[in-house]
């Protein structure tokens, strides 16, 4: 942490503060590193030429960018491949270790990049004990040469973090993180999820998955026990299942189908695919664009209880069948004091945001006796939305007074208000 | 206000980080002394985000004037208006969880709390409009020499938010430009002779074939 690093520098800097032009000769070495930590590892190496203090400094830096495609970057990764190269070869032997190095590559839209080398400077940046990886590719211009064997790919006492975006060759055990015990922040966006056979790590704490493409043919067991917060998109192919995870303090699961009424669903075995393993958090979001996705309703039926859920946040995919029988979850959060429905509306910002402080009324069974607020969240005031509120209402004592509207754009005020008054107050 | 409610658990840290966020003003403002003697004064929810001042409270001698070393007014002014600005809304657990100094001496450990992430579908990138003020405060510095104090005494105070903002502006006008341009921007005085100059380039010849 740079408090570490101040008490000792800075009384120096501050004695001899240079009057005159070269001001930055008064940043202590540190401050001067972390600035090179924000630049492409060209500019870095370059820095060598700016005057005599900075002739090694490039040498001792623990981040590397290798950026292309840019503004001011080269325009692809064909452009820079011998210097990565030339440049991690000199870390291996220097022996410097590497704290994150950082990939961001435009693959040439004319030209098939070697996957080969990729493979290589990973390997590379893993041995030089790298702690925070990061692959972010754009395009898809590549050859498929990652070895096929059996072999879980990360190998390494370091690693803490990693993230990959457009990273669509994986090997199977591409994802099985048991030789890197120390890995507690994974994150995983717009990849084709395909053909790993499982994710799994026991230290990970933070895993967050957005727009992940899935297998059709079978579901990607995700084991991570200690998981401390969960981030799923399922943008297409089944819905991977979910280990429990007893520390889960947050999760957001939002799904788009494939596991639509019209696939087989009884292929599962009588077994929760998500919900079981999500019954540990404290704060959930479950979403999906599509009304005809069964998991979570089917789930319902293999999950005990949310037993420590306080705040939970529904689409209007809870609100079918009409009957409204989806909203038989909030009879499994004993503890829950918050709820929010979004509703036909996407946010951040919603048109209609209505806060109701409630009691539920006394003997209610179908929902928490500590349950303190509802919050809906929509484009407008329509019957749909009334509808869901007629039904909560019936296990509710709305509380007048915290009554709290943010009406935004064409709706009236005062319509909202008027139907309120008739419905819930009278 | 207070970091997210979750009920994650929270370290005293975060416990002591809360409840000086809810504006529990025991003591009064902070008197930060400036080099010249002057004081600038700075409320203890902002104090919060400088670790320094935050163990100094939390050690019961925070009272009286602080004296911030090679400090000058003007800087001060600034250090303490950024500080008050982002207070608010100073999330230390998400703010220690960036990552932004991935080398740290020793092992960070992390609480879970600072995993939380808020439970909403779609994140605004800037809801308190904090960014917009941060790239006004940066340009509306005069000069170079400026930044650097204020780089110089952000870190001094350990405030990491601020020593961050400013590393980045100095890395912006680093960015895609060759030596000479960097020297101009940032008014580096260029002290090699024109042999040694040569000699670092040929040294490092690969790095500079464009």
């Amino acid at each position: 942490m740079l408090p570490q690093k101040a008490p000792k520098n800075a009384s120096a800097a501050a004695a001899d503060l240079v009057e005159g032009r070269d001001h930055i000769s008064n940043l202590p070495d540190g401050v001067l590193q972390h600035i090179l930590s924000f630049l492409p590892a060209q500019d870095v190496v370059r820095t060598c030429l700016l005057a005599k203090r900075w002739r090694h400094m490039w040498e001792s830096t623990t981040v590397l960018r290798f950026v292309c495609g840019g503004l001011k970057e080269p325009g692809s990764v064909e452009e820079i491949k011998e210097f990565v190269d030339h440049l991690l070869r000199l870390r291996i032997r220097g022996g410097t270790p590497l704290d994150t190095c950082d990939f961001r590559f435009h693959l040439d839209e004319n030209k098939d990049f070697d996957m080969s080398r990729i493979v290589l400077w990973i390997r590379i940046a893993l041995q030089c004990k790298v702690r925070v990886l990061q692959f972010i590719f754009v395009g898809d211009n590549y050859q498929d040469i990652l070895p096929q064997d059996d072999h879980p790919f990360f190998i390494s006492q370091y690693l803490k973090k990693l993230e990959l975006e457009n990273f669509n060759e994986m090997v199977p055990r591409f994802l099985d993180f048991s030789c890197c015990p120390f890995l507690e922040d994974l994150e995983i966006v717009y990849c084709a999820l395909v053909r790993p056979k499982l994710i799994s790590s026991q230290s990970l704490k933070c895993l967050t998955i957005k727009r992940g493409y899935f297998s059709y043919e079978w579901r990607l067991p995700i084991r991570a026990p200690n998981l401390v917060s969960l981030w799923l998109e399922v943008s297409d192919g089944r819905t991977p299942s979910l280990q429990r995870m007893p520390s889960l303090l947050t999760a957001v699961v939002k799904i788009h189908g494939y596991d639509l009424n019209t696939v087989d669903s009884d292929y599962d075995n009588n077994q929760s695919i998500l919900l079981q393993g999500l019954s540990a958090v404290q704060n959930l979001v479950l979403i999906s664009p599509d009304i005809e996705m069964f998991i979570f309703r089917r789930d319902l039926k293999f999950c005990s209880s949310f037993n420590k859920l306080k705040s939970l946040l529904l689409d209007e995919y809870w609100c079918e069948p009409a009957d409204f029988s989806a909203l038989a979850c909030l009879k499994l959060s004993p503890v829950l004091e918050k709820l929010t429905l979004q509703l036909y509306s996407k946010g951040p910002k919603h048109k209609v945001e209505i806060k109701l402080g409630c009691k539920p009324l006394e003997m209610s069974a179908a929902i928490s006796q500590h349950f303190k607020m509802l919050e809906i969240k929509c484009e407008v005031y329509d019957d749909r939305v009334h509808n869901v509120l007629m039904f909560l209402s019936k296990q509710l004592n709305i509380y007048h007074e915290q009554v709290d509207f943010v009406p935004v754009g064409e709706l009236e005020y005062d319509e909202v208000i008027k139907e309120y008054d008739e419905e819930l107050f009278a | 206000m207070a970091p997210p409610a979750t009920d994650a658990a929270t370290t005293k840290q975060e416990q002591q980080h809360a409840a000086g966020g809810e504006g529990v003003e025991v003591g009064g403002d902070l008197r930060l002394v400036a080099e010249c003697g002057t004081v600038v004064r700075l409320s203890r929810s902002a104090a919060r985000m400088s670790t320094t001042l935050f163990d100094m409270i939390e050690a019961g001698c925070a009272e009286g004037g602080i004296p911030i070393k090679g400090a000058d007014v003007g800087t001060l002014r600034l250090v303490a208006a950024y500080c008050e600005k982002h207070a608010p809304h100073y999330d230390p657990v998400a703010s220690a969880a960036r990552l932004r100094d991935p080398f740290p001496p020793f092992p960070i450990e992390f609480t879970p709390a600072s995993y939380a992430v808020k439970p909403v579908t779609q994140l605004d990138p800037d809801p308190h409009g904090l960014e917009a003020w941060d790239r006004k405060f940066i340009s509306d510095l005069p000069d170079n020499s400026a930044l650097f104090n204020l780089i110089i005494v952000a870190n001094l105070m350990a405030i990491e938010d601020l020593v961050d903002l400013g590393c980045t502006a100095v890395a912006d006008k680093m960015r895609g430009k060759t030596p000479d341009e960097i020297r101009v921007a940032l008014d580096i005085e260029n002290d090699y002779t024109p042999e040694q100059e040569a000699e670092v380039r040929r040294e490092n010849a690969w790095a500079f074939e464009d």
